[in-house]
Formats: structure tokens, sequence, C-alpha cells
């Protein structure tokens, strides 16, 4: 897979993704499921937006001050994204979009959710088909159409 | 049957009958009309054939395919056979596909008819114009058009005159659907299961819809009665010869304006000319202007058929907002049809009380996808990252539920399609440049119908409602840029579709709409379609254009 990330900013990038979907249950988070590697590709991709991604990482980094943006705690590291959300919000929204796209496109957290983890085709799903009762009340209303002159 | 059926061999009409420009939901029903009364039919396609295989829904990445190479919005998409669209003098992109069966390919499948009072704007409402036929000219169509493709629902709604039994039942409500109708009776409101295009049952050799959901990403088992799947497999049996990946650059005239053909690039770029003595345009509400004004000879110096200026104005995308409603119990809303499994027609008509002309309809649809929930239906109501993010996500998935608003937006010359000074597609042909803005009635009545529809949600039993004012600035209907009517000063089709300026040059798309109605506009397009077909081969030995001896 092509990659546009040195390896400290794949770091923070992890470290980032995993605060936005933290892990929950038995669930990992967005850094633990490979969803980095799946936002880097979709940058890399589309070289339009590659400015601002790197820009609003090296943001974070900034932001993060004398200590690296990874070795930080939990709640330091939600303040400085908060920053970063109030100082980048273009790139912020692209961040948490991919973030959210990557993560819930994979199977196993589809299928923590309920669902088969397996693409709408060929299972669909199976449903009561439409119950005519439902209409009582609305077939006691007579016609009420405009009527138009010929 | 299904798609497969392109395989079929075709003749290869070096003469045909009659060009048609444009595979989609028009340009499929009226080849497949005129080749089924034995005529030679040439369609040129800018698009190719989708494989059902190819289509997103039988993928893990459906939800990232919706956003990238299958947006609706050919600016976002950029495949091969897209053209750009330069939308910077409009705050609304306009959605369209390009395949063989068109925007059908992505359509959500909501098959409202037109009412009466539609075709009779003017004479009831003082606004816009009357169209030049009534409802119950078109009616045949409609009933024609409906058993063609298949259509679910159910007969008795009391807003709208009767229709004929539709093909299949309708498509399954859900729990959502069911917690939403009931709060319309609780209101007193009007609410009844959509006509869509989807086939509840199999029909026409087709299987039955298995409640999958994405429909805007193409059918891949042919359940929705998108083009592709109807009449084109039978339109190519019956000899039609579809040639895809040719885009059309310029219809022709000769020295003294007669029409002549078209002149496009095939497949390989090369430039070729198809004559034949009556062509239909079939390319939407964008792509039919631009393709007349892209047309300019002597004759004809402002583009084909212009020749009152009329080609490229009065634009009607529908004035189109949305409100979300979070409930609190699991109603599945993921499963079904996304779009509009039941609607409502309460505020169809004008009431001069409201403080705007003319209406709308409320058209219940569900969320389809973890993603999509995720994102929601503007960055506004995302749901939150962070610590609280999976609870968040928990109390929304399965638990929301769309009540979109449909206006009728009026014709409007400033509302327009012209030729980009400076733009080109891949082939250098000029690009359109769209202008676009919502009326001050069509705003008010957004107002109205957002307030009602978070009404309708919270009777329902929503714990949280989230207004999505504008929904996503996209133009989802494309109408009115080359509108019919009587007056040739003022149309630029006369009631049957043909160029008043250009005889035997036809137009079947939805640019011929003189009005918008406050729905959805493809049954229309389609019924509009094959009733211009009709008149072709009703009058075609004095259109000049009959048989020479040979068919």
């Amino acid at each position: 897979m092509t990659t546009i990330l040195t390896g400290a900013e794949h770091a923070l990038l992890t470290a980032a993704v995993s605060r936005i979907v933290p892990a929950h249950g038995t669930l990992p988070s967005a850094g633990d499921l490979g969803v980095p590697a799946t936002i880097a590709a979709a940058f890399a991709q589309t070289p339009s937006l590659r400015r601002t991604f790197l820009d609003g990482l090296q943001a974070i980094d900034l932001a993060s001050g004398d200590q690296d943006f990874p070795a930080r705690s939990a709640d330091e590291q939600d303040a400085i994204l908060r920053t970063v959300e109030a100082t980048h919000p273009v790139f912020f929204t692209l961040l948490v979009d991919h973030t959210y796209r990557g993560y819930y496109a994979l199977p196993i957290v589809q299928r923590a959710l309920g669902l088969s983890g397996e693409p709408p085709q060929p299972r669909g799903y199976t449903m009561a088909p439409f119950d005519p009762a439902l209409l009582t009340i609305q077939r006691q209303r007579a016609p009420f159409w405009r009527q138009v002159k010929e | 049957m299904g798609h497969t059926d392109q395989a079929t061999a075709t003749p290869h009409w070096s003469q045909p009958d009659v060009l048609i420009i444009g595979a989609g939901a028009s340009g499929a029903a009226s080849a497949w009309r005129l080749a089924s009364a034995g005529l030679r039919v040439v369609c040129l396609e800018q698009g190719d054939w989708v494989a059902p295989e190819s289509l997103a829904g039988n993928g893990p990445d459906w939800e990232h395919r919706r956003l990238t190479n299958f947006h609706p919005d050919p600016n976002v998409r950029q495949l091969p056979a897209d053209y750009p669209i330069n939308v910077s003098g409009s705050a609304y992109s306009p959605l369209m596909f390009n395949a063989v069966g068109g925007s059908t390919l992505h359509w959500s499948a909501h098959f409202p008819r037109f009412h009466p009072s539609d075709f009779r704007v003017r004479s009831l409402d003082g606004v816009g114009d009357d169209w030049p036929l009534t409802y119950d000219e078109l009616e045949p169509y409609y009933d024609l058009n409906d058993r063609m493709i298949g259509v679910s629902g159910i007969n008795g709604d009391p807003a709208h005159p009767p229709r004929s039994p539709r093909q299949t039942p309708p498509i399954p409500l859900g729990p959502l659907g069911e917690t939403i109708a009931r709060g319309f009776d609780r209101l007193g409101w009007h609410w009844w299961p959509s006509d869509s295009a989807i086939i509840s049952a199999p029909y026409g050799g087709r299987h039955a819809c298995n409640n999958c959901g994405p429909c805007p990403l193409g059918c891949p088992i042919g359940a929705s009665s998108s083009a592709e799947a109807t009449y084109w497999p039978l339109a190519v049996r019956l000899g039609v010869e579809l040639r895809t990946n040719c885009r059309v650059r310029e219809i022709t005239v000769d020295r003294h304006g007669r029409l002549q053909g078209a002149l496009y690039y095939d497949a390989t770029g090369q430039l070729q000319e198809q004559t034949a003595p009556i062509v239909i345009v079939a390319c939407n509400g964008v792509g039919t202007p631009r393709l007349l004004l892209n047309s300019r000879s002597r004759h004809f110096p402002d583009g084909l058929a212009n020749h009152n200026g009329v080609v490229g104005k009065n634009l009607m995308y529908h004035a189109i907002a949305g409100v979300l409603g979070v409930f609190a119990e699991d109603l599945e809303s993921y499963k079904g049809p996304s779009a509009a499994c039941i609607f409502s027609n309460e505020f169809y008509e004008t009431d001069e009380r409201r403080g705007f002309v003319r209406g709308y309809q409320l058209q219940i649809s569900r969320q389809s996808g973890p993603v999509s929930t995720a994102l929601g239906v503007n960055p506004a109501h995302r749901v939150p990252w962070g610590r609280d993010h999976h609870a968040a996500f928990a109390s929304r998935f399965g638990r929301t539920g769309v009540i979109g608003v449909t206006g009728e937006d009026l014709p409007e010359a400033c509302n327009e399609v012209v030729l980009d000074p400076l733009l080109t597609d891949a082939h250098g042909i000029p690009a359109p440049l769209v202008r676009y803005r919502l009326s001050e009635n069509s705003l008010a009545m957004l107002d109205h119908g957002v307030a009602r529809a978070t009404e309708a949600l919270e009777a329902s039993g929503a714990v949280e409602t989230i207004v999505n004012a504008s929904a996503q600035k996209v133009g989802w209907h494309l109408l009115g840029t080359c509108r019919m009517g009587d007056d040739s000063s003022r149309a630029v089709v006369d009631r049957w579709g043909q160029a008043h300026s250009v005889p035997n040059l036809f137009i079947v798309d939805g640019s011929t709409f003189v009005t918008s109605a406050g729905t959805n506009p493809t049954t229309t397009i389609q019924a509009l379609a094959l009733r211009t077909a009709d008149y072709i081969l009703r009058e075609r030995a004095n259109l000049g254009a009959g048989p020479k001896g040979d068919a």
C-alpha cells in the first residue's frame, strides 16, 4: 500500500484516531483496527486534500508542545484535539469523517452492532410485508385531490 | 433476462429512422416504443453499461464508494463518462449519472405521478405556466410505463385520482415507517405507501427486492425498475443499436437549416457522423441545453432550437430540505429501500394562508448503514467523537428516520444552464455553467415544510429532531431548461416535444417540464417520452421522415 506518512506521523495519526473512536467494551479503538492505514491510503489517492491533511497532523504535533502526542495521557490528547478542532476545522472534519468511514466499514465493528458484517448484497434483509390494516384511518378519508376544470 | 442481454447481436443501422441521444430513463423508454413498432433506432450514450456485479452494494466498501466513485455528483465522482459542470455561480450541484440507464442507476426510485392540478399551475394559482396537456392525456402513458417497468404500491390513495393496479404490493414499511405512519394518523394528516419503481415481488422475469437498503448505489439484483434493467434489454432485443462510450459534440443541420444528424466522438475518440431524419435528445435538464447551445450554425447562431433565447432558462431542481428524527427504540431503520417508503400529500396544494403558493410532498426515508449514521446528514449533527462516541452512536444507529420536504420550485429565467467560457470535458466540448438559487416562495415553502416535518416526527415519538435546512445543496432533479408550450415565442418545444424551430428534432427528458410539481419527476418524464414516441409513429409520414419503401 502506498504510504505518504513518516513513522512518526503514522504514530501520531494512530494515537489521534484512537481518541476519536476509543476502545469500547470488547471493541478495539480505531487506531488498533488499522484505520490509520485506510486513512493514509485515502489521502494518498487524493493529492488535492493531502496538504490539508499533513498540515493538520503537524498542527496536532505543534499543539502537543514539548512532549510527543502519542506519549501524552488520554485527557491531554483529548484537550489537544479539541484545540486543533477549533483552529483547523476543515482538517478536523476530514479526520473525523475518514475515521468514521474506515471504522464503521469494518466487519468486526459491524458485527458488534448486531449486523452480519457482510455487504448489502446478496443477503439483504427479511422484512414483514406491508400490512394493509395500517391504512384503516387513511381509507376513511374522502378523496381530496384538487379538482381541475378541463 | 436482465442486463446480460446487452450481448445480443444487433444490426448495424447506417440509416436509422430515429437517432436518440442519451440512454437514460427517457431515451430508453422512447427507444423501446419506437423499436417495438419496427423502426430502426440508433442510440448514442456517452457512458457504458455498468455490470451489476461491479455495483457498490456487492462489496464491503459500499459506503465509501457512495462518497467517492459512485457519488451522485459528477464533479465529485469524475469518472471518464462524466463531464465537468461549473457550479461556481450556484450554491447547488446537480446530480446525475452517465451510463446506460442514466441517473436511474443511482435514483431512490420514488415514483409518484403528477397531479391533475400540476398541469394547470397558471390557471389555478397565477404563477408559472399551464402545460399544453392534461393529466388525463398523459394517464394512458403513465399506465403503460408502470406496466413496462413494474411499480409497487397500493390503490385507494385519497390524495390522487385512482390509478391502475400497481404491479406489486408496497415495499415494506418496517418498524420505522409504521411508527411515522402512526404519527401522521395522530395528527389527522394524509400518508400513503409510496409508488416505488422497485418490485416487491417477482415481475417481468426480474427478482423481487430483498430490502438491502442503498438503492442509490444501483441495484445489483435488478429489483430497481431502472432503465438499464427494464427498457434496455427489451429495446436491444428489438434491434435498437445502442452505441456506448459515444459522446455527441453537436447536432447538425444542413445549409438550409434542416436537421441532419449528430457529430460524436466514438469510444476510440474518433469523430463520427450519424445522420437521421429524426433526432431525439434525452440528455437531462443540464445535458440537453448544453448540447443544443453547443450546436451552433448559420441558421442557429445562438444554439439549435434557441430561436427565442429560452434554451437553458428556467432550471428547476426542486426545493428540498429534511428533518432527521431520533427515536428511543431500535426501529431497524437500516433495513429496506432507503427512500420514501411512505409519503404525505397533506400540504401538496396551494393554501395561501401559509404565505406561499404551490406546495410540497413529505417523504419518509430511512438511513442505511453505520458509516452514514456516524457521519449524519450534515457535519453539524455528526455523531460526536471522543469518550461519548459509542454511546451517542448507539442512540442513533437503527433509530433514525428522515422526513424530506420536496417542494415545487417555479420557473425563473435567472436559474439557468449556459456554456462555460473556458471549461471543457475530456473531448474539448464546452462544459455547462449552472446558475441557481431558491426563490423567496421556495424558501417560505421549505420553512413551512420543515416545521410540519418536525411536528410529524414529534407526533411519531421522536426524542430529538435535527433540521437539515437545505438538503446537501444539491440539485436532485434537472427540469425545465427547454420548456414545452404552444407559444413558440416562449417555449422551446411544442406539446409533443418537437422543437418549434427545428422540425423533426424532439426532446424527451425533464428539460421540457413547464413546472416542476412538488414531487419526483421520472414517472412523468418516461410517460412523456412514450407519448412523444407515439406521436412520431403516428405522424412520421407527415414529418417528412416516413418509410421510403424499405421499411
